[in-house]
């Protein structure tokens, strides 16, 4: 740095003979004049290296001190400039690249987005897209707080959005989570609850409404479970006034379902071999040059494409990428007995996994697994415990106006 | 002659007292020495005399010469001074 610093301002390097050349140092000392690099030559002279603004300053000393000073070579952006003078074109370049510079710098070249799981990147980038939100635009044009908005409009399930614009850099930070906040609004609607399952209630707690069936009893399916209507009775248990309520309750229902599966004992299998023939290619826009063998029949094609990326999620219409040829064989694969049963039972794992992430239990298999010479049968029966209650509208009843309160 | 000998030991004994750095305090010339290529001067005067085989410096309390082969001032300032080269002796003159 202490030799780069003065190449700006430019240096030169001088040579210093006769006169006293001691004196002339501290001199140069005493003015501030930095004086580097300083040498004896073999012929009793002195060579050393000094800005080219110090080099202006040298007169006095020179006079007093009786040197004779040599100017041996000139380094530096000054002397740069002046010996590239006719090169009008360089300088042009150098000042588009400087103008260039600065008019993209009011751009957004890089869109980052953060803290996203549920809607993933490229989504958001498209949605953004459609805004006209995209790579290139001026940062003049984009309002932070209107793409806040916008993306917590279109994806519900975001809790808070921030956005802002850091250089040429589009930061959004996403935070998801459940928004609950239509609930409230949600609860105040009278409705009943009703059976979307047939099955046979086992378990039931009602918080709000009148419950019509109780633990034991079978459901039908769009069967009213609990009511939300309540009937308000008088002394003479008549009914005086009919009051709306959210019903509100858990039932669990226990019901088989039915399960069935087929697995072909014979099927075929794709062997891959050993032989592999590798190629590439080359997309600009929609022009695709290819270098390779085309594909034939019992090979298979696997692309890997490596798309030009400016930053991180600007991706220009250019890309390139390899092409893997490999050989394969088609074989019968006849399965054994145990092979086939465990294969099924597999699945039907798979299945019951499936139904468990889905909130269901599984109190019981009645599922068998039978083997013939062609086909692997699994059938038979799950028994289940679910939670069910689908909200239905209320009906609004009116009272005639006989058994009124009013008029007794 | 005698008075100044005891505004000079009234000096030392105050140093001494407040534990200040000798070379703030009397102006006394640190030389660093790195190997036998680099040696930097700290508190000198001027330059007396300059050759490839020995640089004669003044300090503030007597001569200071380091002698070797190829030497060179890389640069200098009116306070520090950095020189390189086969160092082979330095003497202190007072």
């Amino acid at each position: 740095m202490r030799k780069f610093l003065p190449l700006l301002k430019g240096i030169v390097k001088i040579r210093i003979c006769n006169g006293q050349s001691e004196r002339f140092f501290n001199l140069c000392m005493a003015r501030g004049m930095a004086l580097w690099d300083l040498t004896e030559d073999s012929d009793g002279s002195f060579s050393c290296l000094l800005s080219v603004e110090d080099f202006f300053r040298l007169g006095p000393v020179r006079r007093k001190t009786k040197v004779h000073i040599h100017i041996l070579e000139k380094h530096g952006l000054p002397f740069f400039f002046v010996k590239n003078r006719k090169r009008k074109a360089f300088f042009a370049g150098i000042l588009c690249c400087g103008i260039l510079l600065f008019l993209l710098s009011g751009r957004i070249w890089n869109i980052h987005i953060e803290g996203n799981r549920i809607n993933s990147t490229p989504e958001i980038l498209k949605f953004l897209d459609d805004q006209g939100i995209s790579h290139g635009i001026r940062k003049n044009q984009v309002s932070c707080s209107a793409i806040a908005s916008q993306i917590r409009e279109e994806y519900p399930e975001t809790a808070w959005v921030s956005a802002k614009v850091k250089g040429t850099r589009l930061i959004i930070t996403v935070k998801e989570g459940k928004y609950q906040t239509d609930v409230s609004k949600d609860k105040n609607i009278p409705c009943s609850l009703c059976a979307e399952k047939s099955g046979r209630i086992i378990k039931m707690v009602t918080r709000a409404g009148v419950p019509l069936k109780k633990t034991g009893d079978t459901c039908k399916t769009g069967e009213i479970l609990v009511q939300g209507r309540l009937e308000l009775k008088n002394d003479d248990q008549e009914i005086f006034r009919y009051e709306y309520v959210h019903a509100d309750a858990d039932i669990y229902i226990k019901r088989k379902l039915p399960y069935y599966a087929e697995l072909p004992v014979e099927y075929e299998k794709e062997v891959p071999l050993q032989k592999e023939k590798k190629g590439c290619f080359l997309k600009v826009g929609n022009l695709y040059l290819e270098w390779g063998e085309t594909t034939q029949k019992g090979w298979k094609r696997l692309l890997e494409e490596y798309p030009l990326r400016l930053t991180e999620n600007f991706v220009l219409p250019v890309s390139a990428g390899t092409i893997t040829l490999t050989q394969y064989e088609k074989k019968k694969i006849i399965r054994k007995k145990e092979d086939a049963k465990t294969e099924a039972f597999r699945l039907l794992q798979e299945y019951e996994k499936n139904l468990m992430e889905k909130g269901v239990q599984i109190s019981a298999n009645n599922v068998k697994i039978e083997v013939d010479h062609k086909t692997c049968i699994s059938s038979g029966t799950l028994e289940i415990i679910e939670k069910i209650g689908k909200e239905v509208p209320v009906e609004q009843l009116e009272l005639s106006k006989e058994r009124t309160t009013e008029n007794g | 002659m005698l008075f100044q000998k005891k505004r000079e030991r009234f000096r030392e004994n105050l140093v001494t007292a407040f534990e200040v750095p000798r070379d703030l305090a009397c102006r006394e010339t640190i030389v660093t020495l790195t190997g036998h290529k680099q040696a930097v001067i700290e508190n000198y005067r001027n330059i007396i005399k300059f050759t490839e085989e020995e640089i004669v410096i003044s300090t503030y309390s007597g001569k200071l010469a380091i002698l070797g082969k190829k030497l060179e001032i890389l640069w200098y300032t009116a306070e520090e001074m950095t020189i390189e080269g086969c160092i082979s002796r330095i003497i202190s003159d007072f």
